[in-house]
């Protein structure tokens, strides 16, 4: 009887393929579907946040700031560039938050998949002041990106991408002059060599400063960089060395303060695409800073050095299902030969994360995806990030996301003692990362054929967040004491009339509050509003006008009462010219209308600024 | 039942003199007898007409079309090209009686179910649909509607099969070429890549219509999808525009992805298969209106149920394009689009 039943049940494997086949099938070959299907095809730029994609369609709040954002601006460097987006607060030239937090290190700051946020400090302010002659396009993702990025992507991420050599093929030159005795050059060269595209830039940039806080906040500053492309890999190293007064860096400031800062870097990079459903990366680099502070207070003799290899696979499994792994491996030291301190400081970090993305249908997809970090010094933490995204057939957009990053503490905070005045700041060695949990829903919607909208609505819960608290007499120490809620919304439109006129405007609202004292945060304004016009009327004239509202700041005195920064707005205006086929004309204000602002009490920022200069570029 | 001659019914001619066998005059006259005998064949007469008017709502009843719509599959695409077919037959109020059918089943029971039918005109959408009414309904009026490259399907839209007519999907290939350099004017040479099993007749379509744009066809061969990376290698350098064919050996889903990534990746303009390549990622594309295609389908179906035959309606193509431009591909490789295109343009994406 066994054997009998056996037997049928091979009888039914082997014949049911045959039994349950219908007759000749006309039906669609799945494989080798009819040509007209495969204009039906849904299509879409699917990719982890790593890699280039789709911005509609990415897991993450995404702004992009594009290269001919950036000419029509008259940005000068990368926070100027970004200063007008929602949700993100700068100051003056350097310095940044986005939605109510930031300041430095809790902001990654990544050039071509390079972390730049200072080994030392974990912040990049020097870093906003970079020139953009080189830039290609920068993108700032919003909230927390720990799963994929780990330390420092806290607040958000901005992310820079450098220009290729095809689409800066030939000679481009732009000389600037202005007041305050500013002088900047910026010189690109890329050249298409077959199989090896080279690109080199080099600027120079000096103003004698706007003697806000005192009079030697003069600034020079020159960068080289260069990049190759070709056979897969990507090659590129730069040197900057800048001088500069210490209103950037704090302390007291005497005519014989000066600072000296030499970064430089070398990084390669492979992509291959295996198979059209399989790719590989890899990357490995070192970056260097030296930040020689001479100051009353202290000297400051800080050399860093990272070094950091990665490599990531992203394989296709089916039509629906994508997936993203890789690994992280950094190595930080600081040497600190300050008077101060001396000592030198190293960690290491080890990271893993994965990413998946599943079309769960052709409108609906969710990513979800996990990292894990070890760093030697301040311990493991992991990370997850869930997404849905969802295209309607109106054209609009759902976004919403849960995600968790932390910041691990820099080594600022753990191996020195800073003096500050009287009062002396104590390392804490033992502190442990700053974490923050993240909601977040976005919907865009394509309002008419010239005009989408926005709507951001967001709620951020950090926990461990380090506080300076007083521990006897006149010393300070850092403890993570701190619970803050970051709530907001932004309301956006973008829009473009023909191809003479662009637009945008937003407004953000930013409640940001301690949870243990019901303070707000302080610097963080409850209310911006920024809106920007360029007029392009033809090819050899741009005009454009951007402005910001910044609401009041709340603060804190010197006494430690509360107090609040006034409300300013300002506006900048700009404008390109045609003389030639090969030269422009350029011109821009910032700050027509001289607002008085600050960045933090007694931080004055600067006034109006005029640039004008000569842009020359040949083929 | 048809009357050779319109009589009025109080004439008085009598029946006999339109006997074939009888000569006038020589009816039987019998005195008293002729009267009765007219008034009865006029009454007669009176009966029958009366009989055929009867009939007539009875006989336009009989007289319904039937038509099966047959389409490759149930989607949206179709469904759309499908209504615009209806809508047509219903403006120009014909009585038709439909039934649709898709592709899904098997090619016996679809044959017999049709056979069963006895349509009058066969609407395959969709070239799977299309070459199986070819293949099974010889004798059978088609109008076909939504097949790209109808050659492909064994209908040669110059000498198609006599009972054969319809709207193809094609957009004239030079008029695509027109658009290119319309959007990026400085295009010299324009790429491709296509299997020459797949799509070799339209490559060859192709360079004629580039000699007659005035560019350079750099048409790349390949047998598998896993020789696109290969070939998209470097074509950045060779070619101004990627242009594309609606080949399923170039155009996997996993290959689609990586062209269009690669395109943006090295700022080469692409013109996608459609609207959707455009949102995908390709800088422009040209679409359809699949309701419009039903529509003029059901145009050419009219004609031929009221007599017109087939082979006297020459294959269309889609009389109603849209251009559709992605203007964040477009900051993406540093191109400027022509003011003129933007406005022309029926879709801009940001």
């Amino acid at each position: 009887m066994k054997n009998a039943v056996v037997i049928l049940y091979a009888v039914l494997i082997f014949t049911a393929p045959a039994v349950l086949a219908q007759d000749e099938q006309p039906g669609v070959d799945e494989k080798n579907p009819p040509p007209e299907e495969l204009l039906f095809r849904n299509v879409s730029v699917v990719s982890a946040a790593k890699k280039v994609q789709q911005r509609s369609e990415a897991p993450a709040a995404i702004s992009v700031i594009t290269r001919q954002d950036i000419e029509s601006s008259g940005a000068r460097t990368i926070a100027e560039a970004i200063q007008f987006i929602a949700g993100v607060n700068v100051f003056g030239l350097q310095g940044a938050n986005i939605r109510g937090v930031g300041s430095g290190s809790r902001i990654l700051l990544l050039v071509d998949g390079r972390r730049c946020n200072d080994v030392f400090s974990g912040g990049f302010e020097d870093g906003l002041e970079r020139p953009l002659t080189k830039v290609e396009r920068i993108e700032v993702i919003k909230g927390p990106a720990s799963a994929l990025y780990g330390t420092n992507a806290f607040a958000g991420i901005i992310n820079v991408i450098t220009r290729r050599p095809l689409t800066a093929r030939g000679l481009e030159v732009h000389a600037r002059a202005g007041n305050f005795s500013t002088r900047a050059v910026e010189t690109t060269w890329g050249n298409d060599g077959g199989n090896v595209d080279t690109l080199f830039s080099l600027s120079g940039y000096s103003d004698r400063g706007h003697d806000l806080r005192g009079t030697n906040d003069d600034v020079r500053a020159l960068e080289f960089f260069g990049k190759a492309e070709g056979y897969g890999f990507t090659v590129s190293g730069g040197l900057r060395p800048s001088k500069r007064g210490v209103p950037n860096i704090g302390g007291n400031l005497t005519p014989t303060s000066s600072s000296r800062r030499t970064d430089s870097f070398g990084h390669v990079q492979y992509a291959r695409e295996l198979r059209p459903e399989w790719s590989v990366y890899s990357q490995l680099y070192f970056q260097r800073e030296h930040l020689d502070l001479r100051d009353p207070s202290g000297d400051l003799d800080i050399r860093d050095l990272r070094i950091e290899a990665e490599a990531r696979t992203h394989y296709r499994l089916s039509e629906r299902n994508e997936f993203t792994a890789g690994i992280e491996l950094r190595r930080d030291r600081t040497t600190d030969d300050s008077t101060a301190v001396q000592g030198r400081f190293r960690s290491t970090n080890k990271s893993i994360f994965v990413e998946d993305e599943l079309r769960v249908t052709n409108r609906v997809r969710l990513t979800a995806g996990v990292r894990a970090d070890d760093n030697s010094v301040f311990g493991s933490s992991v990370n997850p990030r869930v997404g849905v995204v969802a295209s309607l057939p109106t054209g609009t957009i759902v976004k919403g996301f849960y995600g968790r990053a932390f910041r691990g503490p820099d080594f600022v905070l753990l191996f020195t003692d800073i003096q500050l005045g009287v009062f002396r700041l104590v390392r804490n060695p033992n502190l442990k990362p700053e974490r923050v949990t993240s909601m977040e829903v976005e919907v865009t919607h394509p309002v008419s054929p010239w005009l989408d909208a926005s709507l951001n609505v967001y709620r951020n819960s950090l926990r461990d967040l380090i506080a300076v608290v007083f521990t006897s007499g006149t010393n300070l120490t850092y403890v993570n004491r701190g619970e803050a809620s970051a709530n907001g919304v932004e309301v956006g439109v973008h829009g473009q009339l023909g191809n003479e006129l662009s637009f945008f405007s937003n407004f953000a609202y930013q409640d940001a509050e301690d949870d243990t004292t019901g303070a707000s945060i302080a610097l963080v304004p409850s209310r911006t509003v920024n809106a920007g016009l360029t007029y392009r009327p033809g090819e050899t004239l741009t005009v454009g006008v951007f402005g910001k509202y910044v609401g009041p700041r709340p603060t804190t005195d010197l006494a430690g009462r509360p107090t609040s920064l006034p409300h300013y707005y300002k506006v900048d205006v700009s404008l390109t010219a045609r003389l030639r086929e090969n030269l422009d004309l350029t011109a821009a204000i910032y700050n027509i209308f001289d607002a008085v602002y600050e960045r933090s009490l007694g931080s004055p920022q600067y006034r109006t600024q005029a640039l004008i200069g000569l842009r020359y570029r040949a083929w | 039942m048809t009357r050779d001659r319109s009589v009025p019914l109080s004439s008085s001619v009598s029946l006999r003199s339109t006997s074939p066998c009888g000569q006038p005059g020589n009816a039987h006259h019998r005195g008293t007898e002729k009267p009765e005998r007219n008034g009865a064949a006029k009454a007669l007469f009176l009966l029958a007409a009366l009989f055929i008017v009867s009939l007539a709502p009875t006989a336009t009843a009989q007289t319904r079309s039937r038509i099966v719509i047959l389409k490759n599959r149930n989607m949206e695409q179709f469904n759309l090209a499908a209504e615009g077919f209806k809508r047509g037959l219903q403006q120009a109020k014909i009585p038709v009686l439909i039934v649709e059918y898709t592709m899904t089943e098997g090619a016996r029971e679809l044959t017999a179910k049709i056979n069963q039918f006895k349509p009058d005109l066969i609407a395959p959408l969709g070239s799977t649909a299309a070459t199986f009414a070819r293949e099974q309904f010889g004798h059978i009026p088609i109008v076909f509607a939504m097949v790209l490259y109808p050659s492909m399907s064994g209908i040669d839209p110059i000498k198609p099969p006599p009972n054969i007519t319809g709207v193809s999907m094609d957009i004239p290939i030079l008029r695509q070429f027109q658009t290119i350099l319309s959007i990026v004017p400085r295009t010299r040479t324009i790429a491709v890549l296509y299997d020459p099993r797949q799509t070799g007749r339209v490559i060859e379509d192709a360079r004629e219509a580039a000699r007659a744009a005035g560019v350079e066809l750099l048409a790349i061969q390949i047998r598998s999808e896993k020789d696109v990376p290969a070939a998209m290698q470097g074509l950045e350098r060779r070619a101004d525009v990627l242009w594309t064919v609606a080949d399923s050996t170039v155009f996997t889903p996993a290959t689609t992805e990586f062209i269009i990534v690669y395109a943006m990746q090295h700022d080469l303009p692409m013109m996608g298969l459609s609207a959707e390549f455009a949102d995908g990622g390709a800088l422009f594309a040209l679409g359809q209106d699949f309701v419009d295609i039903g529509r003029a389908a059901a145009e050419s179906a009219v004609r031929i149920l009221a007599g017109t035959p087939p082979s006297a309606l020459p294959i269309s193509t889609p009389r109603k394009t849209s251009l559709i431009v992605n203007m964040r591909v477009a900051e993406e490789i540093g191109l400027r689009i022509p003011e003129d295109v933007i406005r022309k343009a029926s879709r801009i994406i940001r």
